[in-house]
């Protein structure tokens, strides 16, 4: 997003006694994409993204590569891990593994479009209060501090009760407790890039401020965005499955990874129930966590060592 | 020569040099590969000597020092030559044995105040650590020796003082103090990098007569880092000019001020303004006032006390000045003297609390919508960081051509030409405008910034300390370059600098500013030398004059 792909070799010594200095910091906006690109081989990133990018299969070939079907009894009830049942048989005698590669599509692109909602509706709100300042700022800005004020399970949960259960409900929950935190972050962002020579430069030729806000600040707030949406992905896989989980999500026959440990705490000595479903989980979080901590240090310049 | 030697602990070579580094090769991995930062440098401090490393942006002045303290930067690393320090090898030092030479033989000053205290704990307790982590003394003798520190680095009130958190020290006072934590020890070199670069020039002279006192009483050498040579030749026995890693000429002021052999010391002393520079621009012609300003007045409100009440704060009071038409009005000032504030309000980038302000006889105070737009295109500025000026995601040709965008100039054909055609007037190649801003130099990209001001052929420049973060032979360029502009184009200029000297190079007229006010106005030439306020009389005292003091 923060690419702007380089043309022709870097002027160090342009023709009016440019000065080449190597050895300074380089601010990574102003890299051409090549070079960044060798930026990120990082064993955090690549493992992150590797394992991110094997669940992406998952979804694409859940139906190919299940050995089972995930809704229909396919053997024993509750059967221990086999050859067979890779993960075991849940209490109706559905094959756990099928279930839980059928569930990947569920709870990753759920998280994932109510991370990408939120961060639209709070880069918006942000974007707004940053930009215009005045009771317009103040009045987005309590409505953001009143909402990160509840812990975002309970309101999630309060918001998800009075939707009712269903997936859909307990996205839109998501979303209604996460633009917060992108709210804050892009005003932040705004607040410190609206003040910078090229913005001045900009209101200078007149140019409408709408125009101003789209194309020359906020382009520059993408970068902290969308660092901070990939670090929050986990948190937000997580929620989808608490939810879920308490029964405000997913309903019972679905194999949503956070409805399918629900199943399996009946079944405390049948461990693989609940297993299989948080193994998987705990891969995708620690992967997304992997990868935005490493796009992080990568990218922000804060983070960065000289 | 004296205290140095007293210690008894550096009695090294048998030249009698307190650091030798010879041959020194520096190189910092990065993404485009090795690139060698310092190549084959070699000087020679001796005791008590004050020894100068002068050279632009970029030239490997830092990292050659960073070198010998050996705190390079992670990528960076020594790939040839030797650093001899009181005779004993310190590129062959463990970690923990350079510890021990850190801060009780070789002080450091740093450049930049701001950032290098630690803003949540108190100042006296951060010298007092200096000495504690070298085990020289403990507790209330700790304490003790601070407060004697402070007092000696020119801090009134010591012991109050002692106990108060960086911020409510001024940048100038936050200097002292790191001075007062880099001699802490007596050490015996005082490696100062760039110390005076971020404060203001009446308080660098003040700082800077301090921390030749202290050295000389205790003996210590210092090796300073400056990118201003009128600053070296001032303070330092010997100078070493450096240019792309490379010392390219050493030898003491005198020798290299007044018979420079290399070309490169010799264009910096050309294009070094001082204020024997002859000035580039003729008497002004008497000229209609394009821009009028009358009792110009800023007030901000400005939350103080522990609950924040709304106090107002004057930045600009009373100010009031013409610009003739084809000339150039300059302002001169400290930070904080409400010059830029001046110069965004002429620009209408900030309201106005009271006063008038008049383009070409009408006013336009209170101008909004239309008007306003059209407004824009008559007053156009060129602000100073090079590096902020451009947004990094647009192309040059993007970046000039958005003015004619914004106000519908032409058809997309004609701005394309226009474009070229800007770009040629600020002599930069045409073939530029598909280059993206960090493909240029800064002196590229203030060339840009300027050519986006003349896009709407304005007929006033607003130039916002335009020359002040390039290097003096890049700097000479541009003022070359508005000066001809201005010939040609017959451009007014409102040039807001902190540098007299460049100030009398470029303008017909002069302002000088303290605290929001105007305190004197004249030519360069009436204002420079017959100064009748004190403060100007100070501003111009204060400036280096690149005469060595007597050893």
């Amino acid at each position: 997003m923060t690419i702007t792909a380089g043309t022709g070799a870097p002027a160090d010594a342009g023709p009016f006694g440019g000065t080449g200095r190597p050895q300074a910091p380089v601010d990574d906006e102003k890299l051409p994409l090549r070079l960044r690109a060798r930026r990120f081989a990082r064993p955090q990133i690549v493992i992150g993204a590797g394992v991110v990018l094997l669940w992406l299969l998952v979804i694409a070939f859940a139906g190919v590569i299940s050995p089972h079907d995930p809704f229909a009894a396919s053997g024993g009830r509750l059967l221990p891990p086999s050859g067979e049942h890779l993960l075991g048989t849940d209490s109706l005698g559905r094959d756990v593994f099928s279930r839980v590669l059928h569930g990947a599509r569920l709870s990753l692109p759920i998280a994932v479009l109510a991370i990408t909602l939120s961060v639209l509706v709070g880069s918006l709100v942000g974007a707004v209060a940053g930009f215009f300042g005045g009771w317009v700022d103040a009045v987005l800005m309590r409505a953001a501090d009143i909402t990160m004020a509840f812990p975002s399970i309970l309101l999630a949960m309060a918001v998800a009760a009075a939707l009712g259960p269903g997936l859909s409900n307990a996205f839109l929950a998501i979303v209604a407790v996460w633009w917060p935190i992108y709210a804050r972050l892009v005003r932040g962002q705004i607040l410190s890039i609206k003040e910078r020579e090229h913005v001045l430069a900009a209101r200078a030729i007149g140019m409408r401020r709408t125009a101003i806000l789209r194309r020359h600040v906020l382009p520059h707030s993408l970068t902290p965005v969308s660092v901070n949406a990939t670090m929050d992905l986990g948190s937000v896989i997580i929620l989808v499955a608490s939810l879920s989980f308490l029964g405000l999500g997913a309903v019972p026959p679905s194999p949503e990874w956070g409805a399918m440990i629900t199943d399996g705490a009946g079944n405390f000595y049948q461990w693989w129930i609940a297993a299989g479903p948080g193994i998987a989980m705990v891969s995708v979080v620690l992967a997304v966590n992997f990868l935005g901590d490493g796009l992080r240090d990568v990218l922000d310049v804060k983070n960065r060592g000289r | 020569m004296t205290a140095a030697t007293d210690d008894g602990t550096g009695t090294g070579t048998g030249t009698g040099a307190l650091l030798e580094v010879r041959d020194l090769s520096v190189a910092f991995r990065t993404d485009r590969g090795d690139v060698e930062a310092v190549s084959g440098a070699s000087l020679t401090v001796h005791p008590g000597q004050t020894v100068a490393v002068v050279g632009e942006s970029g030239s490997g002045k830092s990292t050659l020092t960073a070198a010998v303290n050996r705190l390079l930067a992670p990528n960076g690393r020594v790939t040839a030559g030797t650093v001899t320090f009181a005779g004993q090898d310190l590129l062959a030092r463990s970690e923990r044995q350079m510890n021990a030479v850190r801060g009780k033989q070789i002080g450091l000053v740093p450049q930049d105040p701001m950032s290098n205290l630690n803003p949540l704990r108190s100042v006296g307790s951060q010298i007092a650590e200096v000495l504690t982590v070298h085990k020289e003394a403990r507790g209330r003798e700790a304490k003790r020796r601070a407060v004697e520190l402070l007092e000696r680095v020119g801090i009134t009130d010591a012991a109050r003082r002692y106990g108060q958190y960086p911020h409510e020290f001024s940048g100038g006072m936050r200097q002292r103090v790191l001075i007062a934590m880099g001699l802490a020890l007596r050490p015996q070199l005082l490696i100062a990098d760039e110390p005076t670069s971020a404060l203001d020039v009446t308080v660098q002279k003040r700082v800077l007569d301090q921390l030749d006192e202290l050295t000389a009483t205790m003996g210590t050498a210092v090796l300073l880092v400056t990118h201003d040579l009128a600053l070296a030749a001032e303070r330092a026995d010997h100078v070493v000019v450096m240019r792309r890693g490379q010392v390219v000429e050493q030898g003491s002021v005198h020798d290299v001020l007044t018979a420079p052999t290399a070309d490169y010391t010799r264009l910096l002393i050309a294009a070094a303004p001082s204020l024997a520079t002859e000035s580039l621009v003729g008497p002004a012609a008497a000229a209609d006032p394009v821009v009028e300003v009358r009792g110009l007045r800023k007030e901000y409100s400005v939350r103080s006390g522990t609950l924040g009440r709304r106090t107002p704060f004057t930045a600009v009071d009373d100010v009031s000045f013409t610009i003739p038409r084809g000339t150039t009005v300059g302002i001169v000032g400290e930070s904080g003297s409400g010059k830029s504030t001046v110069a965004k309000m002429v620009l209408k980038l900030e309201d106005t609390t009271a006063g008038d302000l008049l383009f070409e006889g009408k006013p336009v105070t209170g101008i909004s919508g239309a008007e306003l737009f059209a407004f824009r295109r008559r007053v156009q500025p060129v602000f100073q960081n090079p590096y902020a000026a451009l947004d990094s995601r647009y192309t040059v040709g993007d970046t000039v051509r958005e003015p004619l965008d914004v106000h519908g100039v032409g058809t997309p054909a004609e701005r394309r030409a226009r474009v070229a055609e800007l770009l040629s007037q600020v002599a930069l190649d045409p073939e530029i405008a598909r280059r993206y801003p960090h493909e240029l130099s800064g002196g590229q990209r203030q060339r840009v910034a300027i050519a986006r001001a003349l896009a709407l052929e304005p007929d006033v420049v607003v130039l916002d300390e335009a020359v002040s973060a390039l290097d003096v032979l890049v700097q000479a360029q541009i003022l070359e370059l508005l000066v001809s502009l201005q010939q040609r184009l017959g451009l007014s200029y409102l040039f807001i600098s902190h540098d007299l000297a460049v100030v009398a190079m470029i303008c017909h007229v002069v302002h000088v500013m303290k605290a929001g006010a105007v305190l004197e106005s004249g030519s360069p030439a009436q204002l420079f030398a017959q100064p009748q306020h004190p403060y100007t009389q100070a501003l111009l005292a204060a400036i280096p004059v690149g005469e060595a003091t007597p050893a």
